[in-house]
């Protein structure tokens, strides 16, 4: 958190950058509880599409969604990039399964915009902002909006 | 929906000092629970396993380390029984007696009874059974719900008891014991009872089930309907004498609980709630099993029993009946749920017409489960083994789906899911009240074979390598015992049971058949022949078949022997346990003609009674006469309504009372009721159906052709009990009656 305070106040956060599809995506640190590549993944047969399955996470049995299939992309099999990335929310450990984790950076909350609002696919209903790196967009996650029961 | 909150078995008791991470994010929930208190004693046990565990993993550390297998096996062994013990004394760290919560009732129940003006006595009993503690805390809420609707609507007020003629304070009984690893609570009260009429009406109203399906609804499955949502608004307590009141949310609860809930009620008579918990939350004996790669564990406390049912005689004992597999075990219907079908939802594939992995299995394998009193038998692929599993709850996307109650951790670190029994149940509507539809459905489908009676016979050997078969109906038990225990006294054999003696038959003391084989062990299967028990002794028990095969009357007939038929691809003599021990004990002499003697000793007793039994299936039709005859009345037979109703014209003052089946050639049973009621000499004689039709429409339809009474075909005790009931009323009086229904 080295860079954490601007001149005029402005507020540095880091992000957790992470690719889903050709979607670049980044989740606040905070929530972040753990990344890891755990992928001894337990099919739960009947449960909701996004859900992938449950794992073991020393000890806890925690729930595994697919990012993929959230944002209505094909699921695919897992590579040695495959990440699954635990959040909390709402008191429970949740695991995100990702294509890949590229980076923390931090932003400063001036770069960051409001999502624009004619986005209005899959992705669109979980943006809380788009964050501009040099070449790409970023879209930042909601994560209690992702992760809420439909 | 399924239930959700924080009394779910949170983290459970983890004694493991891995778990010491997440002991820091310990959430709120746990420390509401707050303190315990533990008996000093356990607390030491506590110390003492600890050391050991700590000894024992220095152990290991060295055996690790010189690489001697030897010594890391018995290591192992050691470390299991420390675990095992660990486990238990800190389970029982958390095991309160329940009688913590029964207590608060008192109270409970002088406010409550005095507020409604009404009498209570209530007693408690199994006060010292302890349960877990989560378990503990959470029954309590339930439990006042059902004491409270208990005293509400459950015990009348005074003064209509008085009239009922019960005793003016009502009881409420609360009592918690053991059974089977689980605890059992009930609460019986001595009350009015829960009105099912009633509750068909609402559920009608309510277009929850069609009027045909309520009407093939038993009482048992109707009075589970007060557990259903619908019933448990505010508005139906009068029409539903006010149970159901929140009764879905007391299942709910319990559900939560991995509990389950019955409710048993006689109108007039009282209610008894029946709830089943287990012990703990935390951990529970499970089974594993498992189809293809995934692996399903099911707790031990639902499972009733396991069913191998090889391929080549899965087309005999697994029955398609609208579209649903059934298994016909021990003669009943147990629904079957493809627990691959349900999960991967493949379509219509059923377990015969599924591809390859089928072919290269060679027998099904069903477990049969419980929920409740309900039970289904679920097939998997293969069974794996049991295991002590660690319940753990799934996260708050799963919690719809109801077929799982939650998630373990295997030895190898896998997670495997725990399967919900009740939920599956409820999520492929399998359900008693299916299961009785199905029975109906197979009835008439047998119906449309030839002589379709399908007998239950215990197969037996007596002499090697001869094959023997009796009525299962007849048997009462079957014990295994010493050949010592066999006495000759008098020459008859004898074993002591019980408190008196049992004379012990055998097959060839009557007839001619291969003398028993003298093995260590024989096995003696009681029955009851006139009011005495006796024992019939044959070497080994094969099986319980049901069979249709036709039995031959013709070839092997003779003393003791009633028939033969094929069992097991081999010929079976069926034996007629009655007439050996006629021919035994009674020197020959046959009921019939004893009754005969005992008539002419006895002549101050007027005329006996007479029985014309009617019934087409000459199997049952000699089990029914024999029972009558038993009982000391004369009986006449015929085989049709046809038959019968000659027997009546011939002979119209003679006979008491008719037991007839409904499915008959020529004239059927509700043609000869029609016609015994529309004949002026015989309208009085009561006519008793005994049938294996008991759906509501045919019960209807007997009705209006002027049966008195429907019974099951086989219940043999019922069945003397109502004839005697009909016959010890006074004929005069009876005429009356039936003329004051015809008014």
């Amino acid at each position: 958190m080295a860079n954490s305070c601007g001149v005029t106040g402005r507020k540095t956060k880091e992000y957790a950058i992470f690719k889903v599809g050709d979607i670049s995506c980044g989740l606040e640190i905070s929530s972040v509880r753990e990344i890891n590549r755990n992928l001894d993944i337990t099919r739960v047969r009947l449960a909701p599409d996004s859900v992938r399955g449950v794992v073991n996470l020393r000890g806890q049995i925690v729930t595994v969604t697919d990012l993929r299939r959230k944002f209505g992309l094909p699921s695919r099999d897992f590579d040695e990039r495959t990440r699954i990335i635990v959040v909390r929310t709402d008191g429970e450990d949740i695991g995100l399964l990702v294509d890949s984790v590229s980076d923390i950076i931090p932003v400063s909350s001036d770069r960051m915009d409001q999502p624009p609002p004619h986005v209005r696919d899959a992705v669109g209903k979980y943006l809380s902002g788009v964050y501009k790196m040099e070449y790409r967009l970023v879209a930042i996650l909601d994560v209690d909006r992702l992760l809420q029961n439909e | 929906m399924k239930p959700t909150g924080p009394t779910l078995p949170a983290a459970p008791v983890s004694p493991a000092p891995a778990m010491g991470g997440a002991a820091g994010r310990k959430n709120a929930a746990k420390e509401k629970e707050g303190s315990i208190r533990v008996n000093v004693k356990i607390i030491d046990q506590l110390m003492t396993l600890a050391g050991e565990l700590v000894l024992a993993r220095n152990q290991l550390l060295q055996g690790v380390g010189s690489g001697c297998m030897t010594s890391i096996d018995a290591i192992s062994q050691r470390m299991d029984l420390v675990t095992t013990d660990l486990q238990d004394t800190i389970m029982a760290t958390r095991m309160q007696s329940i009688g913590i919560v029964f207590r608060k009732f008192q109270r409970i129940v002088r406010d409550l009874s005095m507020i409604l003006g009404k009498d209570v006595n209530l007693v408690l009993a199994g006060e010292d059974v302890e349960l877990d503690k989560t378990i503990i805390e959470a029954i309590s809420d339930p439990l006042i719900h059902l004491v409270r609707n208990a005293l509400d609507h459950g015990i009348e007020m005074p003064e209509e008891r008085r009239k009922a003629g019960k005793p003016l304070a009502g009881t409420l009984v609360l009592s918690a014991l053991h059974k089977a690893g689980q605890v059992l609570i009930e609460i019986t009260d001595d009350g009015a009872g829960i009105d099912t009429r009633a509750i068909r009406r609402k559920a009608r109203d309510l277009g929850i089930y069609t009027p045909a399906q309520l009407n093939e609804m038993s009482d048992q499955s109707l009075v589970q309907l007060i557990f259903k949502a619908g019933f448990s608004t505010a508005s139906e307590v009068s029409d539903l004498s006010g149970r159901g009141v929140g009764m879905d949310v007391v299942h709910a609860n319990l559900s939560k609980l991995s509990g389950v809930i019955d409710v048993e009620t006689k109108k007039g008579k009282g209610t008894t709630v029946r709830i089943t918990l287990p012990l703990s939350l935390a951990i529970i004996p499970a089974l594993l099993v498992s189809i293809g790669e995934e692996q399903y564990a099911i707790p031990q406390h639902n499972l009733v029993e396991l069913v191998r049912v090889p391929l080549h005689e899965a087309d005999k004992k697994i029955e398609q009946i609208g579209g649903a597999s059934v298994l016909r075990l021990r003669g009943e219907l147990l629904p079957l749920v493809d627990l691959s079908e349900l999960l991967l939802r493949s379509t219509g594939s059923s377990y015969s017409e599924d591809g390859e992995a089928e072919s290269q299995r060679d027998a099904i394998n069903i477990a049969v489960v419980a929920a409740g009193e309900f039970q289904y038998g679920l097939i998997v692929e293969s069974l794996l083994d049991s295991a002590e599993i660690v319940v753990k709850p799934l996260g708050k996307h799963l919690r719809n789906c109801r077929v799982y109650a939650g998630a373990t951790i295997l030895g190898s670190g896998r997670v495997a899911l725990i399967l919900d029994i009740l939920g599956i149940s409820q999520e492929v509507c399998v359900s008693s009240q299916t299961a009785i539809e199905m029975e109906r459905r197979a009835a008439a489908a047998a119906d449309e074979e030839q002589d379709s009676d399908v007998r239950t016979l215990l197969v037996v050997e007596n002499g090697p390598g001869e094959q023997i078969a009796l009525p299962l109906g007849l048997v009462g038990r079957i014990e295994r015992i010493h050949r010592s225990r066999i006495k000759n006294v008098a020459g008859r054999r004898m074993i002591r049971y019980g408190d008196g003696n049992l004379p012990v038959l055998a097959v060839e003391d009557v007839a001619e058949v291969l003398p028993r084989e003298d093995t260590d062990y024989a096995f003696v299967i009681q029955f009851r022949t006139r009011d005495r028990d006796a024992g019939l002794v044959v070497s080994r028990i094969v099986d319980i078949i049901e069979t249709d095969a036709p039995m031959d009357r013709v070839t092997l007939r003779q003393r003791g022997i009633l028939g033969s038929l094929v069992a097991h691809d081999k010929i079976t003599l069926v034996v007629d346990p009655q007439e050996i021990a006629d021919h035994v004990l009674f020197n020959g002499e046959s009921a019939e003609e004893r009754t005969k003697f005992e008539e002419k000793k006895s002549p101050d007793v007027e005329r006996k009674s007479t029985v014309l039994v009617v019934e087409d299936s000459p199997f049952f039709l000699a089990q029914i006469r024999n029972l009558i005859a038993d009982e000391g009345y004369q009986v006449l037979t015929a085989e049709n309504g046809f038959e019968a109703y000659s027997v009546l014209d011939g002979r119209p003052d003679d006979v008491d009372l008719v037991l007839t089946d409904i499915e008959m050639p020529v004239l059927d049973g509700f043609g000869l009721a029609e016609k015994i009621r529309s004949d002026d000499r015989l309208r009085s004689i009561p006519v008793i159906a005994i049938t294996t039709l008991m759906d509501q429409e045919s019960m209807e339809r007997g009705k209006s052709a002027g049966f008195d009474e429907y019974m099951v075909k086989l219940d043999g005790e019922e069945v003397v009990k109502r004839c005697r009931h009909y016959l010890s009323i006074d004929p005069s009086l009876r005429a009356r009656e039936s003329v004051a229904d015809l008014a």
